[in-house]
């Protein structure tokens, strides 16, 4: 396709596109290596993710899989936390209903047995 | 595998390896695609730190879709040339167009030195009145006749039509001929007249 100028006074397009197909803007070296560490980071982050899953389920599955017993067990008592928490053991309803009334069972049901700094810990 | 067996596979198929956690296909997708898409930034905001960052962006977008890329569906440059564009349209929309930094030292060697400079002059030239072009005659220009795609090709990645883009290219360079037209002498064009 030609891009002479009907104009013949004017300039000829083609000249500067070459010359700028020429000079294509290049990517410093440091930044090709910035881009090669993210796609390197991108395969470690979907790794992590494969191999414990996104949901709090899956970390604590992951942390059973990766960390063997010590983690298994803590993974074992924070679903009985989580557990009582939902459905709390009849033993358990009597004292608190003393000590915070007849809507102790509904609090209970409401607090989060898994707390920030387990959350983190599995997540190391 | 090495970078130069890496070399012979497909964009699709060197992406489906980096999709299985294959890190050569990672450093060679980095080699073969990142120059293009900085290159391309770099001529639509004529800002070489901008490109910088739309590109890092762009192609972490391509990171993370890699396991969804389905095979055949679209070009992986077509996919990137559109992304680049978006990201750079919405950058030109929040300032005004930036200037390209100085071109590096020329290298020794053929062409003659000065043939190298008017080359660069030329280059630097129309850099700068495709700045003054608007978003989208710019990006069609950039496309067409700097990239080299084709009209089909560049329909696909603008969401036009083939029409609108010979429509596109055709304004864009009549805007360029009347922005250079002033600068032929400065620009190493003689007059015949003179």
């Amino acid at each position: 396709m030609s891009t002479k100028t009907p104009d013949h006074n004017g300039p000829d397009l083609e000249e500067f596109f070459a010359a700028a197909r020429a000079n294509a803007p290049e990517p410093p070296a440091d930044f090709l290596t910035r881009i090669a560490a993210d796609a390197g980071a991108e395969i470690d982050r979907r790794e992590a993710m494969s191999s414990g899953g996104g949901t709090v389920l899956g970390r604590l599955l992951g942390a059973f899989r990766r960390h063997g017993v010590e983690a298994g067990g803590l993974a074992a008592a924070t679903l009985a936390g989580l557990w009582i928490g939902i459905a709390p053991p009849s033993g358990v309803e009597a004292p608190l209903a003393a000590l915070w009334g007849d809507e102790a069972e509904t609090s209970a049901a409401l607090v989060d047995p898994v707390s920030a700094y387990d959350l983190a810990f599995l997540g190391d | 595998m090495p970078l130069d067996v890496m070399s012979e596979l497909g964009d699709d198929e060197l992406l489906a390896r980096y999709a299985a956690g294959d890190r050569a296909a990672a450093r060679a997708l980095t080699l073969r695609l990142t120059p293009g898409v900085y290159a391309h930034a770099a001529r639509l905001l004529g800002d070489r730190t901008e490109a910088e960052d739309v590109a890092q962006e762009v192609l972490l977008k391509l990171w993370r879709i890699a396991p969804e890329w389905r095979e055949g569906e679209a070009k992986v440059t077509t996919w990137l040339f559109r992304v680049t564009a978006n990201l750079c349209i919405d950058r030109m929309r929040r300032r005004k167009a930036g200037r390209l930094e100085e071109a590096p030292e020329p290298e020794d060697g053929a062409p003659s030195v000065t043939a190298r400079m008017v080359e660069r002059d030329r280059s630097a030239a129309l850099d700068e009145a495709l700045a003054a072009l608007p978003d989208r005659q710019r990006q069609a220009v950039v496309l067409r006749h700097l990239e080299g795609l084709g009209n089909p090709e560049i329909a696909r990645i603008m969401d036009i039509s083939p029409r609108a883009v010979e429509s596109l290219t055709a304004r864009g360079k009549r805007a360029l001929e009347a922005i250079l037209s002033g600068r032929r002498e400065e620009l190493g064009y003689v007059d015949e007249d003179t």
